[in-house]
């Protein structure tokens, strides 16, 4: 290994690596383990997709008592969409990005993040109204 | 591009190319640190959920208290911590990324100080509802 080798290496890695070939040009690192902090952040989404859900299933059992019928969960299935169709954007966001590491810098933005963030707040607001305007 | 390694840096390209090929200031940060950034927003964001989930179950699953309004005042300042978390993180997400890609400190996030006292505030709140207050059942 080179003596300068880059200090996050493991230095009892196996596999002989030159430090300069652990990273793109564009900056990103692709050396030993490229893969493990994109799984993680991959898995991550998985917990908020599920969190997600889990949140609009409340506010869909919830949401009968706005409408007063019971038989009526139009308003709770498309709160449930919105927020598993969040989950699947983003997820595919983050996959995307994982696949692509010789890309300039294949990392989330605004545009990646911002969806869950709102869709969150979307199911806060339907559980305000939920409290306020529901019959119980 | 040729990068020069330094035993320093997470940061590893000095100069960088935007995705229009201008070179700016910036630097690029390891993606490795971006991808711990993402990872705490969505940490912040399930956080976010739970508080929200668990306001509603406070609100439609409890009892109500012999105090008017005693569940909504358990669970309705849960689902708003809940929904200035889920903001709030976003914003802190871009400044740590900003943050690293200009090499600057991480700014100190203020969120685990709001959200440690609207829920110690809402516990104290449901201690005494749960105390003082009973139920009608």
């Amino acid at each position: 290994m080179n003596d300068q080798a880059h200090p996050n290496h493991n230095p009892l890695e196996r596999v002989e690596r030159d430090s300069e070939s652990d990273y793109t040009e564009y900056g990103n690192y692709v050396g030993p383990d490229p893969g493990i902090a994109a799984e993680r952040t991959d898995l991550a989404w998985s917990r908020s997709g599920v969190s997600l859900v889990a949140c609009g299933i409340i506010v869909f059992r919830g949401m009968p008592t706005i409408t007063g019928n019971a038989s009526e969960p139009i308003a709770g299935s498309i709160l449930l969409t919105i927020g598993i169709g969040t989950w699947l954007l983003g997820r595919w966001s983050a996959h995307r990005r994982r696949g692509h590491q010789t890309r300039q810098r294949p990392v989330a933005t605004w545009s990646d993040l911002s969806p869950a963030a709102y869709g969150t707040v979307a199911v806060g607001v339907a559980g305000l109204a939920v409290i306020f305007l529901g019959s119980r | 591009m040729v990068m020069e390694p330094t035993d320093d840096a997470p940061v590893v390209d000095k100069s960088v190319v935007n995705g229009d090929d201008s070179t700016t200031e910036h630097e690029m940060v390891d993606v490795r640190f971006s991808y711990a950034n993402e990872r705490t927003f969505l940490a912040w964001n399930r956080t976010s959920l739970a508080l929200v989930t668990a306001g509603l179950a406070i609100t439609q699953l409890l009892p109500p208290f012999s105090v008017p309004g005693g569940r909504r005042m358990i669970g309705v300042p849960l689902i708003v911590l809940g929904i200035v978390i889920a903001l709030s993180s976003l914003w802190q997400w871009r400044r740590n990324e900003e943050a690293m890609e200009e090499r600057r400190n991480l700014p100190k996030s203020p969120l685990p100080f709001f959200v440690a006292i609207v829920i110690g505030i809402t516990a104290i709140v449901a201690l005494g509802l749960v105390l003082f207050a009973g139920n009608t059942t």
